[in-house]
């Protein structure tokens, strides 16, 4: 009796499988054939609403766009997580396009840490119909094989947060059609800028927290060498920032007994608790001796309105979230038919760097508050075709160089 | 039935059944105070089932309790506990990890709460006074149950039992698992209830053992209620027939009164064992078609001999070899691969898969029989564990069913089914009919018979000196892990020479 | 009477698949067209193939009571050693890399616990913290690509044809070998296999291999799907445990111990993580329901009744 159920389930699941790969080829032509038609088909509508559109007047701007295309866009979005800073503001920013872009649909996916996880689950949006892909890739292999299953499945592709790491996979990625571009944090020449705030203050000597164990770090400690070349700052030393908090504290302690003339510590990452630390080393070490070493840092972190206070933090680097706007916006108008470019998009989105307490009250006030839309829908739809046929690369471009403390400042003050 | 006391305890018309199986059918009975009240009955005749329903642990399908005077239907064991019955348990029932007080206080904490939670000085005090009532003194109640051996585990369940002052407690073949000695604090405390007028009931299979402890015998066969006998009645041959169902059971142990073996051709030989301070320097030999019997108090050391000679030590020095010492036993798969087989006293835990089928207990060692190519031959596996099963009479539903369900005697039954199915030329067999009744232990007895004559060799290890003056061809008495003394079988033999070595 | 005990027994076999069913049946209902397709239907075996070849080697692990927590790390370990030396050696013989290199990992924890007698679960989390430093030590600088014909191997049909593979040899030698029934006992009563003459030791190592090569294979397969060796791999501890644990693998091993639980389990995992997206369900509730949908699941498969060793 379970032997025979055992066996009947072994051969419906055998038949399931060869019934699978076997029928694919068939079904996978015919799949791909009606797609082809519908993109035809899609493409066409679109250049009547082009044309339409073209010759009605350009005034017309939203009411026009809107009349023509309901087609609802779908988007998928693969998100590591959307519990921490970053991805909450993510997961808040998008959904607030999704809500005030009439046709728009968004279906997170969150929770993949490693490669594979990622290409299911692009896999598993393109099954559910999706239009377009945005993703925060974890490497560049998981990003070359979710372009390459997109391309495949004529599905739109944007990367966010991260870019090519290395020269082969930019070039595999271009070649593919329905790749449309990256967008990433400009961290060289904010590495570069963090340096000038120490530079403004008079320092000429300074620790260093930072290794080249990945791309983003490499490129933070190129902009910081570049900085210190330009500024005459003299690097004393330099400690790793490993996995152990506990380290970082003796080696900011060593640099202290070591180096006397030690101005400030400047650290490529201050996440995990690294800022923090090396905060409380300095403020201990200010106490003891009267002596204030400051610290710059990348990352924002718990302690910064005390640092601040105190004038040991001098420099925290934050507020990229907003980039994932800027991508949307180059996926979706990839999507709507209506690409920035006919090259792949390169997007450079500025972090804010925030120098002291009131950047820090305005910083808390604005950024670090879902409630908060910095992006509201009257500028998500200005970087829409859809809603305004003269967007442009340059004007995704010309946004971000503006974002800023006080852009923000006054972006949101000129709402009410 | 003539009884000083009136009753006090009385149960009537209790059923219970396990899915189809009634193993309580109707049963109804008295207890009197001052009775010690035996229940005997053939493993499955549903002495635990009923025992098991009177303390508490089990619910009763129908039937209703009385227990002076008033309606008794406890919850659990600790309800009926404090009504006043309390029960002493078969198997092991402390809990490891726990300190010796607190397995004797489980469920009555709050009996020693202080200011914060348990107070363990007021628990250990109390303890110390219960163990120095039943006369064990040598258990110390802080220490953990674990460093004790069984038997004063079992003494630290007695403390339990004793600690609620019951007006009534069952005694559930507690004293199979126990020496001698171990036996003299039970009969001590039954006597010490009966000068109470307090009552007993005695489960047991040792008809001797009841005869000498109770005043009357209730007998179960089937789930059903046979009789109650008292006085004269009262004998081990009537009571096997009530119990069995005829009158005449023939012989019981061996016939036959003289050695008889081959005594040149050793099939064991055990030199110069030594492990820890367990086994000092014991060298025997086995002969081919002989029935060596060891014979020990339970903490002598003998229980770990029979683990040396299956290869389960790593001895600190001797060797057992078996064909003419062409071949050192040293572990456990050697030890199966050259026919020997092992039965330990504790088969629960050391020889049964208790959730699991009793086909995969018995084909266990068949694994590597009648294979195909590289692959184990699953039908002749199951072929082998029926034969067994049918040959040795084991009772149950199918071999589908699980170990665990078996009752004693058929459990070791499976045991032996085991070590057959591998065709063991060489048996170990440590208290093998240790917790089984009358019917089944004829049976086993009957079994080492054949397999003497099928020219196998047996080590019959046990505490029991009756079954092994009444089965060995040749007796090892073992004290303090060395041997004492040997005898041969003779009709003179008597259990009085053998103590005067073995204390 | 006999058939009881038969009868309750095929139940506590068949509640898995019911689970399984059930789970299928409703996204057929709900998922409808989306899910039924046969790419959709190729998607899911493809994702689920890696985690099934994983859950097998875990299995026989888990038979004797053991939590494998060196899956993953193994994998890992596997791909940095195959890919470094896959310069020197030609491309057909990364398979067989992976395989000898998961192996020997496997073999080398089963030495640490039978003979130093570590917990496994400990060897487990020192092997996966080992695999992460190296992977990260060895990837940060520069992606490592698998050799073009290895890459050429990523088609559902590989996928599927490996798993098959690895599902019926695991069948095969977790129910007709000694390697998987001796487990099994050990998973019941270490001390009764001991002394039924069962060299407990040398099966467990045996076990340990056996996941050890099945996480060799699957490294091999996360290879051909990633195309290379990245910093991420092997995050499959908790995955193959929950995957087990629906198929019904009861944690201290034992009798009810199979490897139909690796397969039901890991395409229960799968199914649901793509029906979840094929639903779009609200990303707030999508562990809400994930941990209903595993409650349930685990509350129907893995009630303590009985088993069979060799059924």
């Amino acid at each position: 009796m379970k032997k025979m159920i055992a066996i009947i389930l072994c051969i419906v699941l055998t038949l399931t499988m060869i019934g699978c790969s076997g029928g694919a080829a068939n079904t996978d032509t015919a799949d791909a054939n009606t797609e082809r038609e519908d993109s035809a088909k899609d493409a066409a509508e679109n250049k009547t609403e082009d044309t339409t559109e073209g010759s009605s007047e350009d005034a017309a701007g939203n009411t026009a766009a809107e009349e023509v295309s309901t087609d609802p866009v779908k988007l998928g979005v693969i998100f590591y997580s959307k519990d921490d800073s970053l991805g909450q503001l993510v997961y808040s920013y998008l959904n607030y396009a999704a809500e005030v872009i009439d046709n728009l649909e968004i279906q997170w996916v969150f929770g993949s840490y490693d490669a594979a996880s990622q290409v299911a689950d692009a896999e598993n949006l393109i099954a559910a119909g999706v239009d377009g892909i945005m993703c925060l890739t974890l490497d560049d292999l998981a990003m070359q094989q979710i372009a390459n299953l997109c391309n495949e499945n004529e599905v739109y592709f944007q990367v966010m947060f991260r870019m090519p790491s290395e020269e082969e996979t930019k070039a595999v990625l271009d070649t593919y059609e329905y790749y449309v571009g990256y967008a990433i944090e400009d961290t060289e020449n904010t590495s570069y800028e963090t340096v000038r705030i120490m530079a403004d203050r008079g320092i000429g000597k300074i620790g260093v927290g930072g290794n080249t164990h990945s791309a983003t770090s490499t490129l933070r400690m190129n902009g910081m060498e570049k900085g210190c070349e330009d500024f005459n700052i003299d690097v004393l030393a330099q400690f790793d920032l490993g996995n152990d908090v506990s380290s970082i504290q003796s080696d900011v302690q060593n640099i202290l007994d070591s180096y006397s003339d030690v101005e400030a510590i400047w650290l490529m990452s201050g996440s995990l608790g690294i800022a923090d630390i090396t905060v409380n080393t300095l403020k201990a070490h200010q106490d003891a001796t009267g002596k204030t070493v400051g610290v710059v840092t990348f990352d924002t972190f718990e302690g910064m309105a005390a640092a601040f206070e105190d004038d040991i933090l001098w420099g925290a680097v934050g507020g990229q979230a907003p980039l994932c706007l800027q991508a949307f916006a180059a996926l979706y108008n990839a999507v709507d038919g209506h690409p920035l470019s006919d090259e792949k998009v390169s997007l450079l989105f500025p972090f804010l760097v925030l120098t002291d307490s009131d950047d820090l009250d305005l910083f808390e006030q604005y950024y670090n508050n879902t409630e908060v839309q910095i992006y509201d829908e009257e500028l998500i739809k200005s970087m829409l075709y859809r809603y305004n046929p003269d967007v442009s690369l340059d004007l995704l471009k010309d946004l971000s160089t503006s974002y800023s403390m006080d852009w923000i400042k006054e972006e949101i003050s000129s709402r009410n | 039935m003539e009884n000083a006391g009136k009753p006090r305890l009385i149960v009537e018309h209790m059923s219970k059944s396990f899915g189809i199986v009634k193993a309580v059918q109707d049963v109804s009975l008295e207890v009197h105070a001052g009775e010690v009240r035996g229940l005997i009955g053939e493993n499955g005749s549903g002495k635990s089932t009923l025992s098991a329903m009177i303390c508490g642990s089990l619910k009763p399908d129908h039937g209703s309790m009385t227990f002076d005077g008033k309606t008794f239907r406890p919850k659990s064991i600790i309800d009926a506990r404090s009504s006043g019955i309390a029960i002493l348990l078969q198997e092991r029932g402390t809990i490891d990890g726990m300190s010796v007080a607190e397995n004797m206080f489980i469920g009555m904490e709050d009996d020693f709460k202080g200011r914060f939670g348990v107070n363990k000085e007021k628990m250990q005090k109390k303890a110390k006074e219960i163990l120095h009532e039943i006369g064990a003194d040598h258990i110390h109640p802080a220490d953990l149950v674990n460093a004790y051996k069984f038997e004063d585990r079992k003494l630290v369940e007695v403390g339990r039992a004793l600690y609620t002052n019951p007006e009534v407690l069952i005694v559930d073949e507690t004293t199979s698992a126990l020496s001698l000695q171990g036996r003299e604090y039970i009969y001590n405390i039954i006597k010490d209830f009966k000068k109470k007028n307090k009552s007993v009931i005695f489960i047991g299979h040792d008809l001797d053992e009841i005869v000498h402890v109770c005043d009357t015998v209730t007998v179960l066969k089937d789930g059903k209620y046979v009789t109650t006998i008292s006085g004269d009645d009262m004998n081990p041959a009537k009571m096997r027939g009530l119990m069995i169902g005829r009158e005449n059971l023939g012989h019981y142990y061996r016939t036959d009164f003289k050695p008889d073996y081959d005594e040149k051709q050793v099939v064991l030989k055990a030199e110069h064992l030594n492990y820890k301070t367990v086994i000092r320097d014991v060298s025997l030999e086995l002969h081919k078609q002989e029935i060596l019997g060891i014979c020990g108090l339970s903490d002598s050391g003998m229980h770990d001999l029979a683990k040396a000679l299956f290869g389960a030590y790593k001895l600190d020095s001797g060797t057992v070899t078996i064909k003419n010492g062409s071949e050192v036993i040293t572990n456990t798969t050697q030890a199966v691969r050259d026919k020997i087989a092992y039965l330990p006293k504790d088969r629960d835990s050391e020889s049964l898969f208790m959730h699991t089928s009793i086909k995969d207990n018995i084909s266990v060692t068949c694994f590597d029989q009648k294979k195909i190519g590289p692959l184990i031959n699953k039908r002749h596996m199951k072929k082998v564990a029926k034969q067994q099963a049918e040959s040795l009479n084991i009772r149950c539903s199918s071999i589908n069913q699980l170990a665990a369900e078996l009752s004693g005697g058929n459990k070791q039954k499976i045991v032996v089914g085991k070590w057959m199915a591998n065709q063991a030329d060489i048996l170990i067999m440590d208290c093998p009919t240790r917790g089984i009744d009358v019917g089944v232990k004829a049976a086993i007895y009957d079994l080492i018979c054949q397999m003497k004559a099928a020219g196998k060799s047996i080590i019959m290890l046990s505490e029991e000196m009756a079954e092994v003056i009444g089965m060995a061809d040749r007796l090892l008495v073992i004290k303090d892990g060395a041997v004492q003394g040997e005898f041969l079988r003779d009709k003179t033999l008597t259990e009085h020479m053998l103590v005067e070595k073995i204390i | 009477m006999k058939k009881k005990a038969d009868i309750r027994q095929f139940i506590s076999t068949a509640v898995p698949y019911i689970g399984l069913v059930l789970l299928i049946v409703i996204s057929i209902a709900t998922g409808g067209k989306s899910f039924l397709t046969a790419k959709n239907l190729r998607n899911i075996m493809t994702q689920s193939s890696i985690l099934m070849v994983v859950s097998v080697g875990t299995a026989f692990v888990m038979a004797h009571g053991d939590m494998d927590f060196a899956n993953g790390g193994t994998m890992g370990l596997a791909m940095v050693v195959t890919l470094a030396l896959c310069k020197g050696i030609p491309s057909w013989a990364v398979f067989p890399m992976c395989l000898a290199v998961g192996t020997i990992i496997g073999i080398l924890i089963g030495f640490l616990v039978t003979r130093l007698r570590v917990v496994a679960f400990i060897v487990g989390m020192c092997v996966m913290r080992l695999s992460s430093a190296i992977l990260y030590t060895t990837t940060n600088k520069k992606t490592w690509l698998a050799p073009a014909d290895v890459i050429k191997l990523n088609k559902p049909w590989f996928y599927m044809l490996v798993c098959l593979g690895m599902v019926i040899v695991g069948i095969i030698v977790f129910e007709f070998t000694k390697i998987g029934q001796y487990n099994k006992l050990i998973g019941v009563n270490r001390n009764a296999a001991s002394l039924s003459g069962i060299n407990v030791n040398k099966y467990l190592v045996y076990s340990f291999a056996a996941s050890g090569l099945c996480a060799g294979v699957a490294a091999f397969m996360t290879t051909v799907r990633t195309g290379g060796l990245s910093s991420s791999t092997g995050n499959y501890e908790v995955d193959t445990l929950i995957a087990l644990t629906i198929g019904g693998m009861p944690l201290t091993g034992g009798s009810k111990a199979s490897i139909r639980a690796a397969v039901i389990g890991a395409l229960a995992l799968t199914i649901l993580n793509n029906i979840l997206v094929l639903w779009g369900v609200n990303a707030d509730f999508v562990n809400v329901v994930k941990g209903m949908v595993f409650l349930t699941l685990v509350l129907i498969s893995s009630r303590q009744n009985a088993g069979q060793v060799t059924g």
